[in-house]
């Protein structure tokens, strides 16, 4: 059986502590040990490092696994992701805004409406509903759908 | 035990931790307690190494194992669970290292090195237990190499599992693991 050099004993000795290795092997870096000098002082040294234990503070556990537990944070909600989204979102009605504004004469894209009535947008409503005597329960149901589809386009 | 034997324990253990992961992936909370009861002190153990601040150390471990047990379908198993937490465990503690130098506008190794930090020779002297002695002295190596010695001796990393925490070579974890260790020898003189 080859004999060990102080160089590997001192590589794997972690290893032997742990159990990471045969226990064959892990026997005959011991014995190395027990007989070497220099390496018993080395390993002493980690043999101190590895049984040295640091206490968990107290409620940590507690504490970690109550967050853990938490639903899963949205991380594209964070609040600098909403100042951008909000950014973009005005420019964009602002810009909107502005290309109607600035296309006043152009060929109106309003609906055939009764004589009487005015337009809102796209949709024809009469004046009295206008002048704030009657109200959305007075348009019929096709021109609240209009009305709806308008909104939401 | 002989090695067979080993070798069988380890898988049966394999096994039994992807079952559990697999759980915990599902958003079972008796899976992820049960993660956080096994990892927690390892993890703590790395971060309060890298910060040497017990506040700052547990929020670290508590970012840590958020942001790994939310986050698991990142892991792909590539190394073991254990080593993939620790290196969130590295990131998380940068992290709050970083948070807690913008607040006071000191570097995190000055933070981690300085005089005011480390155990005086007459505070060590007091020292009876060599093992205590020891973790103090740890405090004096540079970052790479205390934690290279922390996670050989302490968390019984491989040299590979090493490269993969701190973001470096097989063979840079192991001459880090060896410089500490001598370094240690020194001081402990």
């Amino acid at each position: 059986m080859m004999k060990l050099n102080c160089e590997y004993v001192r590589d794997v000795y972690p290893d032997a502590l742990h159990g990471r290795m045969e226990p064959e092997l892990a026997q005959r870096v011991r014995e190395h040990v027990a007989t070497c000098e220099d390496c018993a002082a080395e390993c002493a040294l980690i043999a101190a490092l590895h049984s040295h234990t640091s206490e968990l503070p107290a409620a940590l556990e507690a504490r970690v696994i109550a967050a853990v537990q938490q639903p899963k944070r949205r991380t594209f909600l964070r609040p600098a992701h909403l100042a951008m989204a909000a950014t973009v979102a005005v420019a964009l009605i602002g810009g909107a805004v502005l290309f109607e504004v600035q296309q006043p004469n152009d060929a109106p894209r309003q609906a055939p409406v009764a004589k009487g009535a005015m337009h809102v947008g796209n949709v024809g409503v009469d004046a009295t509903m206008l002048s704030g005597k009657a109200s959305l329960d007075d348009l019929s149901v096709e021109q609240l759908e209009k009305l709806l589809g308008e909104m939401e386009s | 035990m002989n090695a067979q034997a080993v070798q069988l324990l380890d898988t049966t253990r394999e096994t039994a931790e992807s079952a559990l992961l697999a759980r915990a992936r599902a958003g079972d909370g008796e899976a992820l307690e049960l993660l956080v009861r096994r990892y927690l002190k390892d993890v703590y153990a790395v971060t309060a190494r890298l910060l040497n601040d017990r506040e700052l150390a547990q929020d670290a471990a508590q970012d840590a194992l958020v942001n790994a047990l939310n986050g698991l379908g990142r892991f792909r198993g590539d190394a073991s669970f254990r080593t993939w937490l620790m290196r969130i465990a590295v990131n998380a503690a940068r992290s709050v290292g970083r948070r807690k130098t913008r607040r006071r506008e000191v570097s995190l190794d000055v933070v981690a090195e300085s005089p005011a930090d480390l155990p005086d020779a007459a505070a060590l002297a007091g020292r009876k237990d060599d093992a205590a002695r020891a973790v103090a002295l740890l405090e004096k190596l540079p970052e790479k190499q205390r934690m290279a010695v922390m996670l050989r001796t302490q968390q019984g990393l491989n040299y590979q599992e090493i490269g993969a925490v701190l973001d470096c070579s097989e063979g840079a974890a192991r001459v880090n693991y060896h410089l500490g260790v001598k370094r240690l020898r020194e001081l402990m003189k």
